[in-house]
């Protein structure tokens, strides 16, 4: 087992999001959840974790407004998107200049959860 | 590939028409200098009779003339012969331009030309003799006459073949405005036909691409529930103890892992997904692939010893890979077989070929076999090898397939 992150999961199908929350809790890490983008800016401000997964598509902001509202805030910030594969290529671009540490597809695999973990937190 | 075979065509029939029409004017040219050519020779012949005629005026003169003078029925004669010499051997006099006579008026020229010798002699003989002159005036008067006679059926005949020709070209530049006609209306249709084609073939994409969005929308809107089932699963499983419940939530993983499959190959066709490209270990990839596909104990799998990193999208990769053993399994069914695995690295690519021993792709499928919809089986959505092919060509590669044993093979660029 890797050692106990902070993470940050962000989505607004709540079955995923409460499923993924207690994967990564069962994998050992400190795990929180927001369910929109706005409560995930506030949630980032407050748990300052050490990796972000963050739904593209949620209704108020999407995915890469919130990314670029948490970047603003912390240029630093790991920030992986979760996708269920509705990518604006054009938005992705605009992410991956702004430092996008990567994306993910749903379902998510535990294999890349723990590769993508290991990356950006190492 | 169907725009450059249209354009191809079009350029074709564009080309001949033009030729077509060059060729016509050409043609038309040359039979017009032909037409004014065998009028000047017409002219030419008819002119013998104006010459034989001011001889024999000539010839009187000199018989009211005192002191008489010979000199201009001489010029006279001369112009005569002159005129039929030149109407044998053709040239440029006074700027007009005949052809020599043809072979065919041979006869009716050495007719002529020896009507003229006996005439000529005779004139001359009479400006000799005067005292000839009168007695024998008669008869070199019918000898003028058969002359005359003589060049004016070489006249008309020289005329008909004149006319002749005229009637030719009518009927050349008939048969040329004919066939310029049937080919602008053979291009019109061509041209419709394409366009039929394209409004057809447009339509069509409409319609997939409005079905296409369809099904992406139902696999995209799937992938949530999936992903919370792959999950729960994961939690369950980490959770009990129990045999039975860890067959049956492998069971339900290994139903997620097909299910996301299938959507990720409508997904992987529909949509243009952007490839996320990392150094990753292509044999790393093959292993997961393997692990996807359940292949059963009666078909041995070989796989390479060497490995090869190379940027690529491991998701994407693996999706072409587990799609190509999948279907080499479902090809081998239940019967024993082999599935061997290459892996060639070499210097600007890595070169993947995947063989199965299962029968040959018929001949038939050969070239449909990586359209979209095209399938063979009971299951699957016809997307499968589409989508590989697709995801392959996005990473610059290439992906053929050959028969004797059947073999896929893929290069990826490094």
């Amino acid at each position: 087992m890797t050692d106990a992150k902070k993470i940050l999961v962000v989505d607004d199908d709540y079955d995923f999001l409460e499923s993924l929350q207690l994967v990564l809790i069962n994998e050992g890490h400190d795990v929180r959840s927001a369910a929109n983008g706005y409560d995930a800016i506030i949630q980032y401000r407050e748990f300052k974790p050490d990796i972000v997964f963050l739904d593209v598509k949620m209704p108020g902001i999407d995915g890469y407004e919130t990314f670029l509202r948490i970047k603003r805030h912390d240029g630093n910030a790991m920030i992986v998107l979760t996708s269920s594969y509705s990518i604006d290529e054009i938005k992705y671009k605009h992410a991956k200049e702004h430092a996008l540490a990567g994306l993910i597809n749903k379902p998510v695999e535990l294999y890349s959860l723990r590769k993508v973990i290991e990356k950006h937190t190492g | 590939m169907v725009k450059v075979k249209h354009k191809q065509k079009i350029v074709t029939l564009v080309a001949l028409q033009i030729s077509l029409i060059v060729a016509s004017f050409l043609i038309i040219v040359y039979l017009e200098s032909q037409t004014s050519h065998t009028g000047n020779v017409v002219n030419v012949a008819g002119k013998n009779r104006i010459l034989t005629s001011q001889v024999h005026v000539e010839l009187n003169r000199v018989l009211i003339t005192d002191p008489p003078s010979e000199i201009e029925v001489l010029r006279a004669l001369e112009r005569l012969e002159t005129n039929i010499m030149f109407l044998k051997h053709g040239g440029n006099v006074d700027e007009i331009v005949i052809d020599p006579l043809a072979p065919r008026f041979d006869d009716d020229w050495n007719d002529i030309w020896n009507s003229f010798e006996s005439y000529k002699s005779k004139v001359l003989n009479l400006i000799r003799d005067r005292g000839m002159l009168e007695k024998s005036m008669a008869d070199t008067d019918e000898t003028s006459n058969t002359l005359v006679q003589l060049s004016d059926m070489l006249t008309s005949r020289l005329s008909d073949d004149a006319e002749r020709l005229t009637v030719q070209i009518i009927i050349v530049q008939i048969t040329l405005a004919i066939v310029n006609v049937v080919t602008h209306i053979l291009m019109i249709i061509l041209i419709w036909r394409i366009f039929n084609r394209y409004a057809e073939q447009r339509a069509m994409r409409e319609k997939f691409a409005i079905l296409g969005e369809f099904a992406a929308t139902i696999a995209h809107d799937m992938r949530n529930p999936l992903g919370a089932i792959r999950n729960s699963m994961i939690l369950i499983q980490g959770s009990s103890d129990g045999k039975a419940t860890s067959v049956e939530t492998q069971r339900v993983s290994r139903a997620v892992k097909r299910m996301s499959h299938q959507i990720e190959g409508v997904l992987n066709y529909v949509r243009n997904v952007p490839l996320i490209l990392e150094p990753t270990s292509i044999m790393e990839i093959m292993e997961r692939s393997i692990d996807n596909v359940q292949i059963p104990d009666t078909i041995t799998v070989t796989t390479p010893r060497e490995d090869a990193t190379i940027p690529c999208d491991a998701e994407k990769l693996e999706f072409v890979f587990t799609n190509i053993l999948l279907n080499a399994t479902q090809t081998l069914g239940g019967e024993r077989g082999r599935i061997a695995v290459r892996l060639d690295d070499r210097e600007d690519a890595v070169v993947l070929s995947f063989e199965n021993s299962g029968t040959n792709i018929a001949a038939d499928s050969m070239p449909k076999i990586f359209e979209p919809l095209f399938t063979t089986k009971m299951q699957g959505t016809g997307l499968g090898l589409t989508s590989c092919k697709n995801i392959i060509e996005r990473h610059g590669g290439t992906i053929t397939v050959s028969n004797d044993p059947v073999t896929f093979t893929i290069q990826l660029p490094k």
